[in-house]
């Protein structure tokens, strides 16, 4: 492959952050996946846009950075962003000594609160306890990790930086102690490929560890588990905190149609095939329910875990899960290691991705000698919807699929609307969950598109086609359909496609302890269980 | 709906419950089924992977037939995936797209139709299959899907007339057609036949995503036969739970709106699916040879109460002996408690 100047491994938030902040500086780059974008931690979390409340009594700089990040996303990225506000609220089971500590560590912070009675938060939030002492308002929010990983990469793209999914690094090349060259297998084809270059950004999340070790540097990442659940209810409107010192299952966010309730943190070996067993799922029920009792009768969805990539230095001593800072490191291993050109970031949280990006950009512009300053905090990720454009997808969709494609497309509502006027079936509502029509698909699979879809699963990331109640059973099948009229893969290697996205989807639904959801799977597993020989079972 | 009373109570209108309706009714007994939907016909064609043999199953083809949707044995049928599966027991209009040899078969899609794709289906079926697509008019600009093909095919006669021209032309140079299930809602076999014979084609349906027509289209045909036997329906309120007393279950409750209403019976079979376990505390899951509930130490924990269906096993073969057993087995316990 031709040579370019950065190439940075790792597509979650941070490593698509930085492709878009070298793209803006004019440096060439190109961000190696292995899998696809937000694979790792930025897909695997809540979604929480942190005002920074979390952290105040904790640790105030990292609370000061998520009030001036979260304050910028809102205004670079409000698409991606549902600025829906938070609540931290005052359980009488919890510790009273710690809300005077959260008052004072807010105000010092200047983090914006406004304190409620019992009966204010009530009236705001109907399904909290009636039991609750009390409230006080945060600037939290929710943020599309997908659609925020997407816009990044879009922007990139269209300035020239390079987006490469399903491409694994193999190694990375070395000679009189530089990084030269990084090689990569593209998992889908099987081909072997090698990039020369003058530096490497390892954005490798929790598997920057792995990455460093390809160039034969340790870096300690320990990974810290968190399970989570869908819930398909919007049992809150904003986001609800637990007013206490953090600890298991004390957040809930509202994400769209659906809840998401988390999480769990526990130690695990590495960031592959993680699962929640159902005493970890029960513990955070039951945790949830004193949350928001309406809880105990919520249909949950699906059930996913992550790791939060920690970064452990050898004389951390022995701190694990909530008590290893939740700061990031940016660590220059030609000082550290005595390699030039490689560098690693490491740890951070998703709210901070977009400074962890400026920093590391910093470092490898100052290292090419490029002097271009950051202007990532400055420039919309998308530009603005042309009024009329809407105006036009208002009378093409009905109402709500209108308003979500408006959302979700932005000015690429331009091409919606050429495919609908030439072809009125495209009109059609493939995921009804998520009002996904047919023109979108056909947009995200398109070679023409600036960050293609090349399985289903990755529809999914970029429309969130498959994420509501059906997961997947219906909406999938039609989708492989529309994936193979666009020339994406054979009727066989379709099958094929369909069956894995099936069994993933299921794997998901299969770890929710009760309810409604078990129906629904045993149903997918009955329309397509016998065709696939999963299961023995009655046929369609 | 006050103080209803029937003999035998089925709840549950899936395979299970029609066919313990059905055999029940033609034993004279006053039938009143319950159910809170359609059953598991919304999903499925009532394709039946494992015959379910002997009496039950003679009982069951001569009810079928009689509805007028009459089932056939053993093949092989292609399906949406392009992959085929065997069947022992296969709903008419499926039966008709059942693999022959040395036949050549149009797979017929519907230009538009997003969740059938006809060349899909033929590539992966290979030799033999030929893809061809039909346009058919939008009504009011609603994209193509089964069901909408299928209710236009119930009430529209040009329509039909229209579909079997564009089948005729599409499948000139092919002996047998197979299109994605949509031949109406409410067509018997012999509206299937006299269309086929329009079309001057055997066609054969394929099982679609849900709603299934084909489904649907057996549980009307079924439905309506039991409504000739003098089967009683109340459709559309969920179970609120069973009536016991002194260990014998002597109807049900139904949740209707703002109350819950009683009907009760000298016996009742229950068929309400999979995920009805709630209704039974401290049931261990398992039934005995008369398919009463059995509890945790294997005693009879109820009586004047059968099961039927999915809720003891998968399966429509299962449904059907099940359905059969249940209804028979809770008539003659009636009659033991009378004497």
């Amino acid at each position: 492959m031709d040579r370019t100047q950065v190439v940075i491994i790792g597509g979650g938030a941070t490593g698509a952050g930085i492709l878009w902040d070298l793209s803006l500086r004019g440096i060439s780059a190109v961000l190696l996946e292995k899998r696809d974008l937000a694979n790792g931690a930025t897909g695997r979390c809540h979604g929480l846009l942190h005002s920074g409340a979390r952290y105040v009594v904790k640790d105030a700089e990292a609370a000061r950075e998520c009030l001036s990040e979260s304050r910028i996303l809102k205004t670079i990225a409000p698409h991606a962003v549902h600025d829906v506000g938070g609540l931290f609220v005052r359980y009488p089971q919890d510790d009273p000594a710690f809300f005077p500590q959260w008052d004072e560590a807010c105000a010092k912070v200047g983090l914006p609160t406004e304190k409620l009675s019992p009966e204010q938060a009530l009236e705001l939030e109907p399904n909290l306890p009636k039991t609750i002492l009390g409230a006080s308002t945060t600037p939290d929010a929710h943020v599309d990790v997908f659609q925020l990983t997407l816009s990044n990469l879009q922007a990139a793209v269209a300035k020239g930086g390079r987006f490469m999914p399903y491409c694994e690094v193999t190694a990375i090349e070395q000679s009189n102690g530089r990084v030269t060259a990084v090689r990569f297998t593209d998992s889908r084809s099987g081909e072997q490929d090698r990039i020369p270059c003058e530096m490497v950004v390892n954005a490798g999340g929790g598997w920057a560890q792995a990455v460093a070790q390809m160039a034969g540097l340790d870096v300690p990442v320990r990974c810290d588990k968190g399970s989570l659940l869908v819930l398909n209810h919007n049992l809150v409107s904003r986001v609800v905190n637990r007013c206490r010192k953090p600890g298991d299952a004390d957040i809930l966010v509202p994400a769209g149609p659906v809840c998401i309730l988390g999480t769990s943190s526990i130690t695990v070996s590495g960031p592959e095939g993680l699962t929640a067993d159902s005493e970890e799922l029960e513990h955070l029920l039951a945790l949830g329910a004193e949350l928001v009792p309406l809880m105990a009768e919520a249909r949950v969805l699906r059930v996913f875990s992550g790791v939060r990539p920690l970064y452990v230095p050898k004389d951390a001593g022995g701190a694990a899960g909530r008590d290893v800072s939740r700061g990031f490191v940016l660590l220059d291993h030609s000082e550290r290691d005595g390699l030039a050109g490689f560098v690693s970031i490491i740890g951070g949280k998703l709210t901070t991705y977009r400074l962890m990006a400026e920093v590391t950009a910093n470092l490898v512009a100052k290292k090419l000698g490029v002097d271009a300053p950051c202007r990532t905090a400055v420039t919309p990720l998308r530009a603005a919807t042309d009024p009329a454009l809407a105006a036009k997808v208002e009378k093409l969709l009905p109402a709500q699929a209108a308003a979500i494609a408006e959302r979700r497309l932005g000015p690429d509502l331009a091409r919606l609307v050429e495919l609908i006027e030439a072809d009125a079936n495209m009109a059609e509502i493939i995921c009804e969950c998520e009002q996904v029509t047919r023109a979108e698909i056909a947009m995200l699979m398109s070679s023409e598109a600036l960050v293609p879809a090349k399985t289903i699963n990755d529809l999914g990331r970029r429309s969130r086609l498959g994420f509501g109640s059906c997961q997947g059973t219906f909406c999938g099948y039609k989708a492989m359909l529309e994936g193979y009229r666009h020339g994406l893969w054979s009727a066989e290697a379709g099958a094929e496609e369909f069956k894995r996205y099936l069994n993933e989807r299921w794997k998901g639904q299969a770890q929710v302890p009760h309810g409604k959801q078990i129906e629904q799977l045993s149903l997918s597993h009955d329309l397509f269980g016998p065709t696939f020989h999963f299961h023995a079972g009655e046929g369609v | 709906m006050n103080a209803l009373h029937t003999d035998l109570l089925v709840v549950g209108a899936g395979m299970s419950g029609l066919v313990a309706a059905a055999t029940a009714a033609e034993a004279g007994a006053r039938v009143l089924l319950v159910h809170a939907g359609l059953g598991s016909f919304v999903y499925g064609a009532g394709s039946i992977s494992e015959a379910p043999g002997g009496a039950a199953q003679t009982f069951f083809q001569s009810l079928a037939e009689a509805a007028g949707a009459p089932y056939h044995e053993e093949a092989q049928l292609p399906t949406m995936l392009g992959s085929t599966q065997p069947m022992a027991l296969v709903p008419d209009a499926l039966w008709g797209g059942r693999a022959l040899p040395g036949s050549r078969v149009a797979v017929v899609g519907v230009e538009g139709m997003s969740s059938f794709d006809s060349r899909f289906v033929v590539e992966r079926l290979g030799q033999g299959y030929v893809a061809r697509d039909i346009a058919l008019p939008q009504e009011d600009g609603v994209p193509h899907s089964a069901l909408n093909i299928a209710n236009r095919f119930d009430r529209d006669s040009a329509f039909r007339r229209l579909m079997a021209e564009r089948l005729r032309q599409a499948a000139a140079d092919c002996d047998q057609i197979l299109l994605p299930a949509c031949l109406g809602q409410h067509s018997n076999h012999s509206d299937l036949l006299i269309f086929a014979a329009e079309v001057g084609k055997p066609i054969g349906e394929m099982t679609t995503l849900p709603p299934s027509v084909a489904g649907l289209r057996l549980n009307n045909l079924l439905m309506a036969h039991l409504r000739r036997l003098g089967v009683e329906f109340v459709g559309g309120y969920p179970l609120a739970g069973l009536e016991i007393e002194n260990g014998v279950c002597h109807g049900v409750s139904v949740a209707v709106p703002g109350r819950a209403r009683n009907i009760s019976a000298r016996a009742v079979v229950l068929a309400t699916g999979p995920h009805s376990h709630d209704l039974l505390p401290g049931w261990s899951g398992k039934a005995d040879h008369l398919l009463r509930p059995l509890d945790g130490q294997g005693n009879v924990m109820l009586k004047g109460l059968t099961l039927a269906g999915a809720l003891l096993a998968a399966g429509n073969g299962h449904a059907v002996t099940s359905g059969h057993a249940a209804a028979l087995s809770a008539l003659a316990q009636e009659e033991s408690h009378a004497a």
